[in-house]
């Protein structure tokens, strides 16, 4: 069989744009992948939260247009879902008007499907109905011949599959035949007893409730919601995501930042010095490969749920993490975004669409960035180390006091904000639980496709443009080469000279830290970082501390690049050489830099603060506003600071305590 | 003469597995009530409960269509069990597929 995605003849004729409407489950996104394949898009359309799928497909020389909408029960319910397909059927939507609708009915809910078809129907427009989950209606011993359904529906009917796609060529020629034929159901199916009567007359053959599969599946049911076992279960599905997106991932996102390494160092080499440069390799390829470098956890973590999804599990586990998150105003949806901002918040934001209600959908979305991401780790180690030299323990206990200290802050600001801001009842906890079945691969391959096209659109515009402000506040003006930098240069020289090449390298390296340094504080960040010390003096931040804080605005992993820069002997992959280094620097006064209060103010200040734009850029096109970006930075750093003064004063009043009663100074 | 025992009507938590019953009457909003209609869960609609708890999820058959209800929602919806004689729900034919 021909594939209908494979362009058979030049295209000819005009394209018909066709809606796809149906009830959530029913297999219309299936269908939609097996018409469109990769020729598909998310459509976000202004001022809705949810969003459709468009995509197109060549067939005997000419092209239909199809949009995916959102599978609703009803159009006229006030949800989003509903409201979008209220707008797309009305031509409200903007370059969306739909020439004819593909009704998706499920064969073994006709009733349901019925109802739908007979809410949209009503809009004078040709209409074609795709009849899916044959198979399941057969195994239940059901009978129903799309030929009678046509007939009784007054429209072009087809059985068809979008997992193995039969029935595909034929439903591609009914949507053709509708637009020659109007739509005659509109006057039968007024009748209140349309529905009941069409189901009688088309279903043949008993509905074998209670059969061995139902039988399993109840015993899925209770094992997969049970307060105890469900948990466990849910507990298990995570940690083999959470190990898949943490270690899988690594290879992948090894070799993506060698190969932006190697194009650092390829345009640096064949680019001439100078500004241009500069922008390219350190703005542009810089910044970007940050984001990027976080593509493939963003693949494998929208693979994974999209399998879990299609297996029927995940409607399952969100009523088991439902009893714990609705304390904080959350519903269990919101379980799986939480976990997977561990990772990294970008992919945790993205999978908030599993969310159904709105404002629990923001909810989310604010708080995920609490949760202690990957690039968090970096700092953490760092000050841990430096704050527990000698005790293992007591580091490891305070690494996991960090990651504590991001869930409870974010599930606290959960609770404050859906009683506040977001006041407002949430969508009642109903969800339809879908036949368990082996998930549809080619129909998460091309989810997550879809998924990293969306975060690459987004790397490359909005961060992008962040990334190029951040170089140049960082970049210019340009400062002088220190003094002390040129006669270090000039030894290296004579090093060169002696021949002594590791001792060249080095003292080369140490100029280049010089100047590096010297660029840092006399660029706008660096002033910047002087003028708002004052500021940070509280949290126990010298002058350094601040720019280095300050920089790592833009992403924190900076942070331990710009402090060894600024404050040690330059940057260094050996982590004891660097906390060790870092300890023993001092203040203009000879006291330690990094004291016990001031390492502790860092580090929760690090752990709650809003530090990576690109969260911040996913934030505002997730919500569709620059507002709830704005409400989240200001938020997450308010947090960051007022509980790091809390810890500075805390910890300095403990040692204050401490050292005299133990009869040593520090 | 002895008046008439009004039907039972129990929360949709207080089922238990196996049992058929049909929505006597909810205190839920207009909207969530409009919600569960479109789901296929209003008065004219016999369903068989799968689990049924009141600290967790219910999950109950309508056809073919399996559908989790939070214990809040489902302590809200009033039923009335087909095997009570006095509810009569049964004994009207319901159109099955």
């Amino acid at each position: 069989m021909t594939s209908p995605a494979a362009p058979a003849r030049p295209v000819a004729l005009a394209p018909t744009r066709v809606a796809m409407v149906g009830n959530p489950n029913v297999g219309k996104t299936s269908l939609f992948n097996r018409l469109c394949g990769v020729r598909a898009k998310t459509a976000n359309f202004p001022g809705s939260t949810v969003e459709a799928r468009v995509g197109s497909c060549v067939a005997d020389g000419a092209e239909l247009e199809l949009v995916d909408l959102p599978g609703v029960y009803a159009i006229d319910l006030e949800l989003p879902e509903s409201k979008l397909c209220r707008d797309c059927l009305a031509g409200r939507l903007e370059g969306c008007m739909p020439d004819a609708l593909l009704v998706v009915i499920d064969a073994t809910n006709l009733a349901r499907g019925l109802r739908l078809f007979r809410s949209v129907a009503n809009a004078a427009r040709p209409v074609a109905v795709a009849l899916t989950m044959t198979d399941l209606a057969r195994a239940r011993g059901l009978s129903i011949d799309p030929a009678r359904l046509s007939v009784a529906l007054g429209v072009p009917c087809v059985a068809a599959n979008g997992r193995d796609g039969t029935g595909i060529e034929p439903l591609i020629a009914a949507i053709r035949a509708a637009r020659e034929v109007p739509p005659q159901v509109v006057a039968a199916s007024l009748a209140a007893s349309w529905i009941d009567e069409t189901v009688t007359a088309i279903v043949g053959g008993p509905n074998s409730l209670g059969s061995a599969d139902d039988r399993l599946t109840d015993r899925l049911d209770a094992a997969f919601t049970h307060p105890v076992l469900g948990s466990l279960v849910f507990l298990a599905a995570m940690a083999t995501i959470f190990f898949a997106i943490f270690r899988l991932a690594e290879l992948p996102m090894e070799w993506i930042e060698s190969g932006c390494a190697w194009l650092q160092a390829t345009l640096a080499t064949s680019l001439p010095e100078g500004a241009i440069s500069s922008l390219v390799t350190d703005g542009i390829v810089g910044g970007v490969s940050g984001t990027i470098v976080f593509l493939p956890q963003i693949c494998l973590l929208f693979f994974l749920l999209a399998l879990l999804e299609d297996t029927g599990y995940l409607a399952r586990a969100a009523f088991v993490m439902d009893r714990i998150m609705c304390r904080f105003g959350l519903p269990g949806q919101a379980f799986v975004p939480l976990l997977s901002s561990h990772a990294c918040a970008l992919p945790g934001i993205m999978s908030t669409r599993l969310i159904p209600d709105p404002k629990d959908r923001l909810a989310t979305i604010l708080v995920a960035p609490f949760m202690s991401c990957s690039a968090r780790v970096g700092v953490y180690v760092l000050l841990v180390s430096i704050l527990f030299p000698n005790s293992g323990f007591l580091a490891g206990l305070a690494f996991a006091g960090c990651y504590a200290l991001g869930a409870i802050a974010a599930l606290a600001t959960a609770a404050l904000f859906r009683r506040t801001i977001l006041k407002g009842k949430s969508r009642p906890m109903v969800l339809e639980l879908p036949p368990y079945r082996v998930p549809d691969l080619r129909g998460a391959l091309l989810a997550t496709y879809d998924r990293a096209l969306v975060f690459l659109k987004n790397a490359g515009s909005v961060i992008l443009a962040i990334c190029v402000v951040m170089w140049w506040i960082s970049a210019y003006p340009k400062a002088a080469t220190p003094e002390a930098a040129i006669a270090i240069e000039a030894r290296a020289a004579e090093a060169d000279a002696r021949g002594d090449a590791p001792g060249a390298e080095e003292l080369r390296s140490e100029a280049a830290t010089l100047a590096s340094r010297a660029q840092q504080e006399f660029s706008i960040a660096g002033r910047l970082g002087g003028a708002m010390q004052p500021v940070f003096e509280p949290l126990g931040l010298d002058d350094r501390l601040t720019v280095a804080v300050l920089t790592s605005f833009l992403a924190r992993e900076v942070f331990r690049s710009t402090v060894t820069v600024l404050v040690g002997q330059g940057d260094s992959d050996d982590d004891v050489r660097v906390s060790s280094e870092l300890a023993r620097a001092t203040r203009a006064d000879g006291t330690p830099l990094f004291d016990p209060a001031t390492t502790t103010s860092l580090l929760v200040f690090y752990v709650l603060a809003m530090q990576c734009l690109p969260t911040l850029a996913v934030t505002a096109r997730e919500t569709g506003s620059w507002k709830w970006a704005a409400l989240q930075f200001c938020w997450m750093s308010s947090v960051a600071y007022l509980l790091a003064w809390l810890a500075h004063v805390a910890v300095t009043a403990l040692l204050s305590t401490l050292v005299p009663a133990l009869g040593g100074g520090a | 003469m002895a008046e008439p025992t009004p039907p039972i009507r129990l929360p949709l938590t207080q089922l238990k597995r196996g049992d058929r019953a049909v929505v006597a009457e909810s205190t839920l909003s207009d909207e969530d009530r409009a919600v569960l209609k479109a789901m296929g869960l209003d008065e004219r609609c016999e369903f068989t409960v799968c689990r049924a708890s009141a600290s967790g999820p219910c999950i109950i058959q309508l056809d073919a269509t399996r559908l989790g209800l939070s214990p809040d929602l489902a302590k809200r919806i009033l039923t009335r069990p087909c095997d009570c004689p006095e509810s009569g729900c049964c004994a009207q034919e319901q159109p099955k597929q």
